[in-house]
């Protein structure tokens, strides 16, 4: 936990932007929740300077506050957003702002997907702490890009089973190794938050992480212990529960996964 | 239980046992292009199957009801259904639920050249008033006075396997007590399946099912979602919605839970 508030403190205002510069675009741009209020009484009412304050939803941060995600096993219509700019995150349309999504994740553009719409606003799944957390951002032209992916990936910890669908049909299917009984793989809906190419790839080319975390561990091997899909140079571990919260999955099945868009469903189920 | 109630419902409704006859599984199930439409589906302890209902390959076919045969579900008059090759229509109007405190003055959708819409004129649920003109899958959670939060999709617009479109201008989920929800369907229309572009065919990123009709979710020129730069758009779909591109690697270290 410490690691994670000290995280908090250094990436809010390197994240935001490097100051007012990049906040009045924000604000400017609308990203306010009513986008009719000036100055300093901005984002519901939040001064300039607190939203400088509020937490990044980063895979590296928790936000208290926010809303669960409601249907954490249902199939979305597939529509993700990409947030150009830093945009606030309420619990509710026309909330007060609790957070702030950056629009990039580890070096990578954001996308995340799209869970409930309504007039003005996007209810999104999120990259941070704690899981299943969801937030609404407003919808404005110009702010958000919007596209959609056809692609989900679920992963069946019972059968120990990877699949990739497309439209809803199946483009793959793999034995794969998944969380121990102790470090379990956690359930529900998230997504592919980004695709990483490790500097030094002792055991996986790519890295895809996603926006859930290990509900039993805190932080791993330094990391704000986020779940990730990767290869392993064992295929003994396949068909096994014996990771710390990853999906290892064949080098056939990365190759695949890394084909799927940023923001698409992942669909965990016990 | 479920049978009593449409053998009831079908015995009530003798002047449309030709609607009856050929439900909705049958269109959503149909494999075979063109389009389909019903105005009304309802799920739950009251079910109704969806009536009128109509799919046609070819020329253009119509089913019509002056009035929704009497359920104790939900009252409609006008209701109209067209399908042709392409897509089709559906609408009624005068709706009413006093069980489920829904109203409205009329119901559309229709789904042409790949593109669905869907309209809805003086709606309301539970007092609360629907938006007329509403973007795919905009939701809503309404509490329904006595019975719960009910779940309201409006103009929610789907794809089958086919890559076909579906649009269904009001769907609800009311939730009567215990387990027990009530579901609603209003106004659906099914689009013909859209041919796949030959230099689709093989993206892996598209699956085949990027048609240029894929962008059909959002209306076209939806004054909310012109062009950006992810989604420039095309003189002759401004407002459509890209496909999601597939990820580039980023190089990067971040310790993950092995």
């Amino acid at each position: 936990m410490k690691q994670r508030s000290e995280h908090d403190r250094r990436t809010v205002p390197r994240g935001f932007g490097v100051g007012a510069a990049a906040l009045a675009a924000v604000l400017l741009a609308g990203g306010c929740a009513d986008g009719g209020r000036a100055g300093g009484d901005a984002a519901g009412g939040r001064s300039t300077a607190a939203l400088a304050r509020l937490p990044q939803a980063t895979t590296s941060t928790t936000v208290a506050g926010l809303p669960e995600d409601t249907a954490p096993f249902a199939t979305s219509d597939g529509t993700v957003v990409h947030p150009r700019q830093p945009v606030p995150v309420s619990a509710r349309p026309d909330g007060e702002p609790v957070a702030m999504l950056p629009d990039k994740q580890l070096g990578g553009p954001t996308w995340v997907p799209v869970v409930e719409s309504r007039p003005g606003w996007r209810r999104v799944l999120l990259p941070n702490r704690p899981n299943r957390a969801t937030g609404w951002i407003a919808d404005r032209p110009g702010v958000l890009d919007v596209a959609r992916s056809t692609q989900v990936v679920r992963v069946d910890l019972g059968d120990r089973r990877l699949t990739i669908e497309d439209s809803g049909r199946k483009v793959g299917s793999w034995t794969v190794a998944v969380g121990a009984p102790k470090t379990p793989t956690p359930t529900g809906r998230t997504f592919i938050l980004a695709s990483l190419k490790p500097t030094e790839p002792t055991h996986s080319p790519l890295i895809l992480p996603v926006g859930a975390h290990s509900e039993t561990l805190d932080t791993y091997g330094g990391g704000p212990g986020t779940v990730a899909f990767h290869t392993w140079p064992d295929a003994s571990v396949f068909g096994k529960a014996v990771t710390h919260g990853c999906v290892r999955v064949p080098r056939d099945a990365l190759a695949r996964l890394a084909k799927v868009p940023l923001g698409s469903p992942v669909i965990v189920t016990a | 239980m479920r049978l009593q109630q449409l053998t009831r419902f079908a015995a009530a409704t003798g002047a449309v046992a030709a609607a009856l006859a050929a439900p909705a599984a049958t269109a959503d199930a149909d494999t075979r292009g063109g389009g389909a439409a019903f105005g009304v589906r309802a799920i739950g302890p009251v079910d109704v199957p969806a009536v009128p209902s109509v799919s046609s390959r070819g020329r253009e076919a119509n089913e019509h009801l002056a009035e929704l045969p009497g359920n104790s579900l939900l009252k409609a008059t006008g209701l109209k259904t067209a399908a042709g090759a392409e897509g089709g229509r559906a609408s009624l109007s005068n709706v009413e639920s006093p069980r489920l405190r829904l109203k409205a003055g009329a119901i559309t959708a229709t789904c042409e050249n790949g593109a669905g819409k869907s309209r809805l004129a003086d709606a309301t649920l539970a007092g609360r008033p629907l938006v007329a003109e509403a973007r795919p899958n905009t939701t809503m959670t309404v509490p329904v006075p006595g019975l719960g939060k009910a779940r309201v999709t409006l103009n929610k617009q789907t794809r089958d396997e086919q890559g076909r479109l579906r649009v269904t201008a009001l769907e609800a989920a009311v939730p009567l007590g215990g387990e027990r929800t009530q579901r609603l369907s209003l106004a659906s229309v099914r689009c013909a399946a859209v041919p796949t572009r030959p230099q689709d065919q093989n993206s892996p990123s598209t699956g085949g099912t990027a048609a240029p009709g894929t962008g059909a979710t959002a209306r076209p020129g939806t004054p909310a979602h012109p062009g950006t730069a992810a989604n420039p758009g095309t003189a002759a779909n401004p407002g459509a919605v890209p496909q999601a591109p597939a990820p580039r690697p980023v190089a990067g270290d971040l310790p993950v839970t092995g």
